[in-house]
């Protein structure tokens, strides 16, 4: 049974009023969800109040729900509409700006883009900014690999055709110069 | 299995440990209670640990932990269902008037149109709010556990099931013969008890305070799950059957050796009288997988306490009397009213929590749990 499939059962159990099929879809697509949100507003909180209302929503109208093909697009078109509302609330005087990101080519943000602006401290930003320049195009890549994507050594090995324990060893060297530097 | 770093950990290490990142991400709660556990060894290292944790949510930009999400998530639920009921609760005084046995139909598809949820379409905070307010005023009176509770110990004796409801809300269904001692100063915070015999249970989600088993040879360590525990002292197997969530069975024999089940799996252990040169863990641990038989939707070790219930327009009293009978709880109902409220409905492998809960869904009264005893009114 593959993936999509699953999803498509929870769904389906979901419907019929089985909270704990809600739990499931939740778990098994909350990183996807929260990745996908912060590539498009690097604002953690946002995002994950946006992740957790369309859940909420799901369950509120279970009833009237229609059956979904894929589960996972459903959800992420869900929490881009909910981004969408909130952050058209919250600057209502910023409308060009939603009706840009409601149009389908919208720019993601790069994983380095977040990096930076997902934090408050201005300081702190600086000091990303510089470790980012510091690290090579290589250990950033497996670096978002590693952190951003939640991929397991064995799966970057794969990914970029080197051995488990040489991933290891270049995500631990851009550890040890993130460290010094994020001190 | 995992490997966690030792006292000379350096800070890179712990950032690059998968587990570690897992933990921080709260993925799971495997890796939540061995880091929780390991952290407590090393508490000199605190600050050393505080970093990684800080850097790894730096570099996952954040992503937070799936598990405090789920509880927010839960909670938002428990918020949306009450500001429900403190809705329909209102609608209902106002309809119950005069209601004969025709006129159910009516008031049900009347509630069918009752204002629906829609504050929380917007803000959430707002929501919330609002929901907290109601549930202030027309808190239900759902888990209004009975402060003082002197009874420590309870035994099922001859009877073939005896239920307890804990303080917590955590749901014990005692098999014959057996017995529970709870800890001292028992609450929702401090649950741990003592187990002799079989019993089922069904805990009460909550990943800051576990709930410890104890029982003869092993301790099963739970944040929110139900399994059965097989364990009479007398008998020469012990058995764990998981049904949801994760349990830690860590061996009292071997300090040190713990496994973790995952749902639908089985640890059985071999009660061997003494502890030899040549005994090994290994060999008297045993997992399996529970046996999935499409005849019989309830796996073999729990289907002594999981039934269908068929309730075809029954008085509230009746449902009453089968439902003590069956689950081995006393119930008491007061009002001449409630006694007579009608129901119907198909009930497959629910606690007596869930069954009342699902009856208060379709004619609201109120329960109150003490021990071993349901008070039901209006």
């Amino acid at each position: 049974m593959g993936l999509g499939e699953d999803d498509h059962n929870y769904w389906e159990q979901m419907r019929l009023g089985d909270k704990q099929a809600l739990f499931e879809l939740y778990n098994r697509q909350y990183f996807q969800l929260i990745r996908s949100g912060l590539k498009i507003n690097a604002d953690d909180e946002l995002v994950k109040d946006c992740v957790n209302q369309i859940f909420l929503n799901i369950w509120d109208k279970r009833e009237r729900l229609h059956p979904v093909e894929n589960v996972r697009a459903y959800l992420m078109a869900s929490l881009r509409h909910c981004m969408l509302d909130q952050l058209s609330y919250l600057n209502k005087t910023n409308a060009a700006l939603s009706k840009m990101l409601a149009e389908e080519e919208w720019n993601e943000l790069s994983y380095e883009q977040v990096l930076i602006n997902i934090q408050q401290d201005d300081d702190l930003k600086e000091k990303l900014k510089i470790a980012i320049r510091q690290l090579t195009p290589r250990q950033m890549e497996l670096i978002q690999l590693k952190f951003f994507e939640g991929l397991s050594y064995e799966q970057i090995s794969e990914r970029t055709a080197q051995t488990v324990k040489t991933a290891y060893n270049t995500i631990y060297d851009a550890i040890r110069i993130l460290r010094k530097l994020l001190k | 299995m995992i490997q966690m770093p030792g006292n000379d950990f350096d800070v890179e290490e712990l950032i690059c440990n998968e587990s570690f990142q897992e933990y921080c991400l709260g993925a799971s709660l495997e890796h939540q209670i061995l880091w929780k556990e390991w952290m407590a060894k090393y508490p000199d290292r605190k600050e050393y640990i505080a970093e990684a944790e800080r850097i790894v949510s730096i570099l996952n930009v954040k992503q937070g932990s799936r598990i405090e999400q789920l509880k927010a998530l839960r909670s938002g639920l428990t918020q949306q269902e009450a500001f429900r009921s403190a809705i329909s609760l209102k609608s209902d005084i106002s309809f119950k008037s005069e209601i004969s046995s025709k006129e159910e139909a009516l008031e049900r598809s009347l509630k069918v149109v009752r204002p629906r949820w829609y504050f929380y379409l917007g803000s959430s905070a707002a929501a919330i709010l609002i929901a907290m307010t109601f549930l202030y005023f027309y808190k239900p009176a759902f888990f209004e556990v009975k402060k003082e509770q002197a009874l420590v110990r309870f035994s099922s004796g001859k009877a073939l099931r005896k239920t307890i409801i804990l303080k917590d809300g955590s749901v014990v269904t005692l098999a014959k013969e057996s017995s529970i001692r709870l800890g001292e100063g028992f609450n929702s915070s401090n649950r741990e008890i003592w187990l002799s015999g079989a019993a089922f249970f069904d805990v009460k989600h909550d990943a800051t305070h576990p709930f410890v088993v104890h029982t003869t040879f092993n301790d099963i360590k739970v944040l929110g799950t139900t399994f059965n525990v097989k364990a009479y002292a007398d008998s020469a197997l012990m058995e764990t059957a998981l049904i949801q969530g994760r349990v830690q069975v860590a061996s009292k024999k071997y300090p040190g050796y713990f496994v973790v089940l995952k749902p639908n799996q089985k640890l059985s252990m071999l009660n061997s009288p003494a502890k030899t040169a040549i005994s090994k863990p290994d060999a008297e641990y045993r997992i399996s997988e529970l046996k999935q038989n499409p005849a019989a939707p309830v796996p073999e070790e729990i289907a002594w306490v999981r039934k269908r219930l068929d309730i075809d327009n029954l008085p509230l009293s009746v449902i009453a009397q089968r439902l003590q009978e069956w689950y081995g709880i006393t119930i008491t109902i007061s009002g001449e009213e409630v006694k007579n409220y009608r129901y119907s409905g198909v009930f497959e492998n629910e606690t007596i929590l869930k069954t009342l809960e699902a009856l208060q869904l379709s004619y609201p009264f109120h329960f109150e749990v003490e021990g071993d005893r349901i008070y039901i009114k209006k």
